[in-house]
C-alpha cells in the first residue's frame, strides 16, 4: 500500500470519527446541568418561571438534546454553525474576531520557544552532565513546573506595575481601540507591547517542556549503534551530532509540535484571561460557562477536526522525514 | 440498597414523628436519660458530643468569600451536634439542586439541604416569588418549601397597600414571622467597593450603584474615562441583557420612564407625569373584599427628547415598547412581572399613553416603569411569530451596529468589539436629566466612555495604578483591598449600598430541618460579626432580615442572631436533642493499648524469628 492509498483510507476514517466526537460532545454538553436560560436568568427574582420556560421555547431547548443534535448536524452539513444564543451573531463571525489574536500570541511564543529550545537541548544532550546541562535542566524543570497563573501575575507586578515597560492587558491601548483607527506603525507597535507579557508567559512554559523533550531525545538517538558507526568512520563530530543524530533525535518532536499546533489554536485559557487578551481560550471557557451550545459546538468541532486532521499530517509527514516507516 | 434502607428508617421516623406531633404530643428524640449515660454542661470541647444526624452543605464556588464562610458554616454545625459535609459546587449545579427540586428532595434523594448564594431584592420589595409557599417550586423560586399561611398573606396585603406606612407594618409583621421561623437565615449585607482615579470628577458610588447613570462623571485627563469590569456586555439591545455588566454599559444609551431619587423614591424620568384615572373595584385572588385602585394611569412622556438618529420620542415609542415586551412570541428577558400589571394601553395623545391596571400593585408605576426604544428603528424587528425572538437576538440592534442601538441617553453607543471594548460617545443634544443625587441636568461630562472588561481583580488594580483605566467595578470585590487602595496617592475607594444579601438557607421538606428549632440553633451558630470583619474587611453589615437594608421596608427592630453556642445547644435541646455524654470508662482504652502493644511485640518477634 503507497502513501497515496493510505493517505485516502486515512481521509475516509475521519468523517466517522467526527461524527462519533460530535455525538459524543454534544450529549455531554446537555447532560451537564443548567441550560443557557438558567445560566443567565435563574437568579432574578422578577423573572416569572413561565416566562422563562417561553425563553427556553424560543431557543428549542424545551426538544430533546437527540432532536436538537439532529437539527445542529443539519445545520451543519450546509455549513452554518449556527448564531450565538447570547450575542447572537454567527459562531463563524465570533471565532473569526478571536482567531488571529490567539494565533498570534501562540505562533509567536511557539516560534520563540523552539528557537531557545532546540538548540539548548541538544547541546545540554552533547555535553551530558555538563555545567550548560545541569543549569538548562534546572531552568527547563522551573518553567514546567511553575504555574502559568502564578507566573504571568509577576510578570504583570515587575514588568507592569514596577518598571512600567509594558501595559497590564488587553490587546491595545485605550488610543488604539477601534475601526477607525488607522492601521499604521504605531499601532502595531502598540499591539506589540501588548503582546510581549503574555508571549514571555507561554513562552516559559513551552521552553521547559521542549528543552527536556528534545534533550531526552537526543540522548536516546546518541547511544545508537548507527552513531557509533559514524564515529567509527572517522566522521567529523559535527557532522555525526548535526546529519546523523539532530535528524532522527526530532523525530519525537515533529509530532509532539504537530499535535500541539491543533491545541494551539484552542488558545490558552489561563494566560488569555489573566492578560484579558482577547483570544479563544478566553472565549470558548466563557461559552462553556454560559452553556451557549452553538459556539461550544462550533470551538469544540474546530478544535476535534484540527487534531485529527493534525494527527494525518502527522503521520504523513513521518515518511518524509523518516525512510524506515512504510505504509 | 444500603441508602434505600437508611431512607425507609428516616421517612418512618418523619411518619411516626408526624403522628405523634399530630396528637399533641412532645416528641423528644432522646426520651429518656439511658444509665450509662451522663449529662455535662455544655462544654466547648464539642467532638464529645452525639451526632443526632447529617445533614449536607452545598455551596457554589466561584466567590471566594462564600466558599469561606460555608466552610466555617459546615464546622460550626458540628458544634451543636449536627454532622456536616460540605459540597462546593459549580453554580449550575446548585441551581438544578435547588430550583429544579420539585419535590423538595433531600440531599440524599438529589435536591439539597443546607445550601448558600445571595441576590437583590430591589428598593420596594416584592419578596412573593420567593417566599410565599404560592411560589413553591416550580410555580416560583421559594426553593425552602416552607409554608406559612399568615406570611403569605401578609405579603398578599403588602402587594396590594398603597399606603408605604402600612405596607411597612405588613412586611415588619412578615420579618417578625421569617425572624422566628428562620426558612432563610440571612448572613449579612454587602458593602459594594468601587475604586477611581482620584482626579476624576462626579463619581457618587450610591448613585451609580443605584442608578448607573455615568452622566455627572469628568474625566481626569483628556476626554476619555476608562470603566473596568469583570466581563464583557451580552448584547446591545437593552431589552435582551441579563448581566449587570451589560446594563452597567448600553444604560448610558437607554432610558426608562422612572428613576429613583436619592431618597429611593421612585420619580418620572422620561415621563413627565404619570396621572391616576377613576378608580375601580378589582377582585383579586385569594382576597375577600374587592380593592380600589385607580382603573388606568396616563402616562405623559416629556415633550422634546430626541433620540440618537435625531427623531422626537412620543407616544408611538412607548406603544411600540409596551408591544415588544408584551409579545409572547419575542418572550424578553427584561418583560419581568408586565403582563401581570397591564391589562392594555392605548394612545391618548400625542406624547401620552394610558395604561390600564390589569392586577394593582403597591409599585405598579416602578413595575411598569421600561425603557423606552425608538419604533423608527426598532420597528423593523418582528414582534410576532416563529423564529422571532432569533431574529431580535440576531438583529444587528442586538449585535452591536451603531446605526440601529438607538436611544435616548447621556452617550450614543460607537462600537463594540468583543471581549475588548465598548465605546460610547457624548450625546450632544441630550435633552439633560432631571436635577436629583446632587446633579445638573446637562450634558454628559465625558466625551468618551470606555467599558473594558478585565477579568483578574488583582490585574485590574494594576491597570488603575498604570492609568491604563480610571474606574474599577464593584464586582472585583476590592473590600479586602479597601484601605491599601485609599493609601495610594492616585487612587480612591469608595463604598456603596447594595441590595442584595447573603443567606443560607434550609430545605424544611428535609425531617430534621423541618423543625424552627433547629433552624434557629443553626442561624445562632452563624458568626455573622466575625465573617464581616475578617473576610470583609469589616465594609458589610451583619442583618436579620431578607430585606436589602437601605431600603425602607427592612425592619430595623430586630437584631440578627448573635453567636451563642450556648443558646444553640439551648434551642436544640428544645427540638428535642440533649446533649448526654457517654461516661468514660478508664479500663477500656488502657486495654487496648495493651493490645497493640502485645499485637506489635509478637510482630515483632516473629520478624526476628525469620
Amino acid at each position: 500500500m503507497g502513501v497515496r492509498d493510505y493517505a485516502i483510507k486515512r481521509v475516509i476514517q475521519m468523517i466517522p470519527i467526527l461524527i462519533g466526537i460530535s455525538i459524543l460532545i454534544f450529549g455531554i454538553m446537555y447532560a451537564v446541568p443548567g441550560d443557557p436560560i438558567t445560566q443567565r436568568f435563574s437568579l432574578n427574582p422578577n423573572l416569572p418561571p413561565s416566562e422563562v420556560e417561553r425563553m427556553r421555547h424560543n431557543l428549542g431547548l424545551d426538544k430533546p438534546w437527540y432532536i436538537q443534535y439532529g437539527y445542529w448536524l443539519n445545520n451543519v452539513l450546509h455549513l452554518d454553525f449556527g448564531n450565538s444564543y447570547i450575542s447572537g451573531e454567527p459562531v463563524t463571525k465570533e471565532i473569526k474576531l478571536r482567531f488571529w489574536n490567539t494565533m498570534i500570541m501562540q505562533a509567536v511564543a511557539y516560534a520563540i520557544s523552539l528557537i531557545i529550545a532546540i538548540p539548548i537541548g541538544v547541546l545540554s544532550a552533547v555535553k551530558q552532565y555538563s555545567k550548560l546541562d545541569n543549569i538548562a535542566m534546572t531552568g527547563a524543570l522551573m518553567g514546567v513546573s511553575m504555574p502559568i497563573f502564578w507566573f504571568a501575575l509577576m510578570a504583570i507586578f515587575l514588568f507592569s506595575l514596577h518598571l512600567g515597560w509594558f501595559p497590564s492587558q488587553g490587546a491595545h491601548g485605550v488610543a488604539f481601540l477601534g475601526k477607525d483607527i488607522p492601521r499604521d506603525t504605531a499601532y502595531y507597535i502598540d499591539y506589540i507591547k501588548h503582546l510581549v507579557l503574555p508571549v514571555i508567559a507561554l513562552a516559559v512554559t513551552f521552553v521547559g517542556f521542549m528543552t527536556r523533550l528534545v534533550r531526552s531525545n537526543m540522548l536516546e538517538v546518541l547511544r545508537q549503534d548507527y552513531i557509533m558507526t559514524a564515529r567509527s568512520k572517522g566522521l567529523k563530530e559535527r557532522v555525526v551530532i548535526y546529519k546523523h543524530a539532530l535528524r532522527n533525535g526530532l523525530l519525537p518532536v515533529v509530532t509532539v509540535v504537530g499535535l500541539n499546533i491543533a491545541l494551539l489554536i484552542g488558545g490558552a485559557p489561563i494566560t488569555e484571561t489573566v492578560f484579558s487578551w482577547p483570544g479563544m481560550g478566553k472565549f470558548y471557557v466563557s461559552a462553556l460557562g454560559l452553556r451557549d451550545y452553538p459556539v461550544c459546538m462550533g470551538i469544540l468541532m474546530m478544535f476535534a477536526v484540527l487534531i485529527v486532521v493534525a494527527n494525518f499530517i502527522v503521520d504523513i509527514s513521518y515518511t518524509v522525514l523518516d525512510p524506515r516507516v512504510k505504509y | 440498597m444500603k441508602s434505600r434502607k437508611f431512607g425507609v428508617l428516616v421517612s418512618l421516623l418523619f411518619v411516626s414523628m408526624l403522628t405523634l406531633a399530630f396528637f399533641g404530643r412532645n416528641v423528644s428524640v432522646v426520651a429518656q436519660e439511658p444509665p450509662e449515660f451522663t449529662q455535662v454542661p455544655f462544654t466547648e470541647d464539642y467532638s464529645t458530643y452525639p451526632k443526632f444526624f447529617k445533614i449536607t452543605l452545598i455551596a457554589p464556588l466561584g466567590n471566594k468569600v462564600r466558599e469561606q464562610y460555608a466552610a466555617i458554616m459546615a464546622e460550626e454545625l458540628k458544634k451543636i451536634g449536627i454532622e456536616t459535609e460540605l459540597v462546593m459546587m459549580d453554580f449550575s449545579d446548585l441551581i438544578g439542586r435547588e430550583f429544579d427540586n420539585v419535590e423538595g428532595k433531600t440531599y440524599d434523594e438529589g435536591g439539597f439541604d443546607i445550601g448558600f448564594f445571595g441576590w437583590g431584592v430591589g428598593i420596594d420589595p416584592d419578596p412573593e416569588y420567593i417566599f410565599s409557599s404560592k411560589y413553591l417550586i416550580p410555580e416560583g423560586y421559594s426553593i425552602t418549601w416552607w409554608i406559612n399561611p399568615k406570611a403569605d398573606e401578609l405579603l398578599v396585603k403588602a402587594r396590594l397597600e398603597l399606603d408605604q406606612a402600612k405596607r411597612k407594618q405588613f412586611l415588619d409583621e412578615w420579618q417578625e414571622i421569617i425572624y422566628d421561623e428562620q426558612p432563610y437565615s440571612v448572613i449579612y449585607s454587602l458593602k459594594q467597593v468601587y475604586a477611581y482615579d482620584s482626579n476624576l470628577g462626579g463619581f457618587n458610588g450610591d448613585h451609580w450603584s443605584i442608578v448607573g447613570d455615568a452622566r455627572p462623571w469628568v474625566p481626569a485627563d483628556g476626554d476619555t474615562i476608562v470603566y473596568a469590569q469583570n466581563d464583557d456586555i451580552e448584547t446591545t439591545n437593552v431589552y435582551l441583557y441579563g448581566s449587570l455588566y451589560t446594563i452597567q454599559a448600553i444604560g448610558q444609551v437607554f432610558e426608562g420612564l422612572f428613576t429613583r431619587d436619592e431618597n429611593l423614591s421612585l420619580v418620572p424620568f422620561l415621563a413627565e407625569s404619570a396621572t391616576p384615572g377613576p378608580t375601580k373595584e378589582f377582585e383579586i385572588e385569594d382576597v375577600a373584599t374587592p380593592l380600589e385602585f385607580p382603573e388606568y394611569f396616563d402616562i405623559k412622556l416629556r415633550e422634546g427628547i430626541k433620540f440618537h438618529n435625531g427623531v422626537e420620542m412620543t407616544a408611538d415609542d412607548l406603544i411600540f415598547s409596551y408591544d415588544a415586551l408584551l409579545s409572547d412570541d419575542l418572550a424578553l428577558p427584561q418583560t419581568g412581572q408586565l403582563p401581570d400589571m397591564i391589562e392594555k394601553y392605548e394612545k391618548v395623545g400625542k406624547y401620552t399613553v394610558r395604561v390600564y391596571v390589569k392586577q394593582p400593585h403597591a409599585n405598579w408605576l416602578g413595575q411598569i416603569s421600561v425603557a423606552v426604544l425608538p419604533k423608527s428603528v426598532y420597528g423593523e424587528l418582528p414582534l410576532t411569530g416563529e423564529g422571532s425572538a432569533q431574529a431580535w437576538i440576531e438583529a444587528p440592534h442586538s449585535t452591536g451596529d451603531p446605526t440601529k442601538v438607538i436611544g435616548t441617553g447621556p452617550f450614543k453607543f460607537v462600537e463594540w468589539v468583543k471581549d475588548e471594548f465598548v465605546k460610547l460617545e457624548r450625546n450632544e443634544d441630550y435633552w439633560g436629566g432631571i436635577a436629583t443625587w446632587g446633579t445638573t441636568p446637562g450634558k454628559a461630562g465625558a466625551k468618551y466612555l470606555i467599558i473594558k472588561p478585565i477579568t483578574e481583580a488583582s490585574v485590574a488594580q494594576v491597570a488603575l495604578e498604570n492609568n491604563e483605566v480610571d474606574i474599577l467595578d464593584a464586582q472585583y470585590s476590592l473590600n479586602e483591598f479597601f484601605d491599601d487602595l485609599n493609601a495610594k496617592p492616585n487612587i480612591t475607594a469608595v463604598t456603596a449600598e447594595n441590595f442584595g444579601y447573603q443567606h443560607m438557607h434550609y430545605n424544611v421538606r428535609n425531617p430534621y430541618l423541618a423543625n424552627k428549632y433547629v433552624r434557629q440553633a443553626c442561624s445562632y451558630m452563624i458568626p455573622r460579626q466575625q465573617i464581616v470583619d475578617e473576610l470583609l474587611g469589616g465594609l458589610s453589615v451583619p442583618i436579620a432580615n431578607p430585606i436589602a437594608v437601605p431600603s425602607w421596608a427592612y425592619n430595623d427592630n430586630l437584631q440578627p442572631y448573635p453567636y451563642d453556642p450556648v443558646k444553640a445547644r439551648e434551642t436544640m435541646a428544645k427540638a428535642g436533642y440533649s446533649y448526654w455524654v457517654r461516661t468514660e470508662k478508664a479500663e477500656a482504652p488502657a486495654f487496648s493499648i495493651i493490645a497493640v502493644l502485645f499485637g506489635l511485640g509478637l510482630v515483632l518477634r516473629k520478624k526476628k524469628d525469620n
